[in-house]
């Protein structure tokens, strides 16, 4: 008797096993927004544009260089404090960062750091790409959140951003 | 499931006055000789004839003697979780999700390390001027998610080989980039309760409460002094500020999310 049950809870526990893993786990967490590759390192300046993730800013001179998150770089006239205004916007994808010296602005694009002559705002003009400076560690895992996310797969291309999302079986956990 | 590397970590180091006066316009400037400044949660800064850059483990040393054509001068493999990086006077400091690193650059293009100034894992973002160093930390979500810590570390850098931690202020809301002005004023910024000005020799004092004034109404993430005016950026846009009168600082212009 003993054992019948012995064998019973045994085939129970297996079988919650089993169950378990033909369950679909739902889990909100975030999914790489992918860029492909050739869009990836295509920058230009264009005319302004509106904020949409501001982050990080240089002040140069009266000039104000606003970093809109993985997008590009605003460029604003600040000689009337009062009424600074949007002159231009270098698109440059996955940017975090910018600076600027004698009027050569500075940026990260994904893997690479790229070179804009803004001496003059509305004649921006790009003028060099160093390859590879960065590593592309911080590409696999939303570094601003934890929980769940979908794992990147870098066949894709580059993670632009992260967005929520629901996820099924999420295999990447931070 | 493996648990990745946490903790976002935000060094920075914010008026780098060469006298130990008011951080003046003069003193902010000859910071930088490029004539700009960056903000306290940087992580591309430029120094004379170099641009240095961190990723996530490294420094990069970029020659931009000829700013129109510029090379990658060298790597500096530092840590893990490297966030912000701020110069003063010829120091680098970095910022990692464990500590703050002092690299030397008496030879600008090899930034060699001094010492480390190892803290609680957290959130770090870093501003100095002649004799201190101010780091904050707040451990929500991503940084050290299992405490729940806002706090300003106040460092003694005097002897920059060995950065002595002097006392620890905790602030009222999580804090984030911080700007200061020369040895009275630190200017922090609070997320979505906007930033607030501390008085520091009531912090140095012992004080619980250092708060001169605040704002809010806007998330802010990082802040700025320059040419006396104040400069903050935030989740919300891009705003500047008059504090001529530091107990009604007051609005000049902005320019908001989706605008």
């Amino acid at each position: 008797m003993k054992r019948l049950i012995f064998s019973f809870t045994i085939i129970v526990l297996l079988g919650s096993c089993t169950k378990k893993k033909e369950e679909t786990v739902i889990k909100e967490g975030y999914k790489p927004v992918y860029i492909s590759k050739e869009q990836a390192f295509k920058v230009k300046a264009e005319p302004p544009s509106v904020f949409g993730e501001p982050g990080k800013m240089f002040l140069y001179q009266n000039m104000i260089f606003v970093t809109d998150f993985g997008s590009g770089v605003h460029v604003i006239d600040n000689s009337d404090p009062s009424h600074p205004k949007k002159v231009a916007f270098i698109s440059i994808p996955g940017v975090v960062d910018a600076a600027v010296k004698n009027g050569v602005l500075f940026a990260d694009n994904f893997t690479d750091l790229v070179a804009f002559d803004v001496s003059n705002p509305v004649d921006i003009k790009f003028k060099k790409r160093i390859k590879n400076v960065y590593p592309l560690n911080k590409q696999m895992y939303p570094e601003f959140a934890t929980g769940y996310f979908e794992c990147v797969d870098t066949t894709k291309g580059y993670v632009l951003r992260w967005e929520k999302a629901t996820l099924e079986n999420p295999k990447c956990y931070r | 499931m493996k648990k990745y590397i946490t903790i976002i970590v935000l060094v920075v180091l914010g008026i780098a006055s060469g006298c130990s006066k008011k951080g003046d316009l003069a003193s902010n400037d000859s910071k930088n000789a490029s004539g700009g400044k960056s903000g306290s949660t940087a992580r591309i800064i430029i120094k004379g004839d170099y641009l240095y850059a961190v990723d996530n483990t490294s420094l990069k040393v970029v020659d931009i003697s000829n700013p129109s054509n510029p090379s990658l001068a060298g790597t500096v493999n530092i840590g893990f979780g490297i966030e912000t990086i701020y110069p003063f006077k010829d120091y680098l400091f970095i910022g990692s999700n464990t500590g703050m690193y002092v690299y030397s650059l008496s030879n600008p293009a090899k930034p060699k390390q001094l010492s480390q100034f190892q803290h609680i894992t957290a959130c770090d973002p870093v501003v100095a001027n002649d004799s201190l160093a101010f780091v904050t930390l707040r451990n929500n979500q991503v940084c050290h998610r299992w405490n729940d810590t806002r706090q300003i570390d106040v460092i003694d850098i005097n002897d920059v080989m060995h950065p002595q931690l002097r006392l620890s202020y905790f602030p009222h809301f999580y804090p984030y980039g911080l700007d200061i002005l020369g040895d009275t004023l630190l200017f922090v910024c609070h997320g979505k309760d906007g930033f607030m000005v501390y008085d520091i020799n009531k912090m140095l004092k012992g004080y619980a409460n250092a708060e001169i004034s605040s704002v809010s109404g806007l998330d802010a993430f990082d802040v700025i002094i320059w040419q006396n005016k104040l400069f903050v950026i935030g989740k919300s846009g891009f705003y500047q500020y008059d504090f001529s009168d530091i107990h009604n600082i007051k609005l000049i212009s902005k320019i908001l999310k989706n605008q």
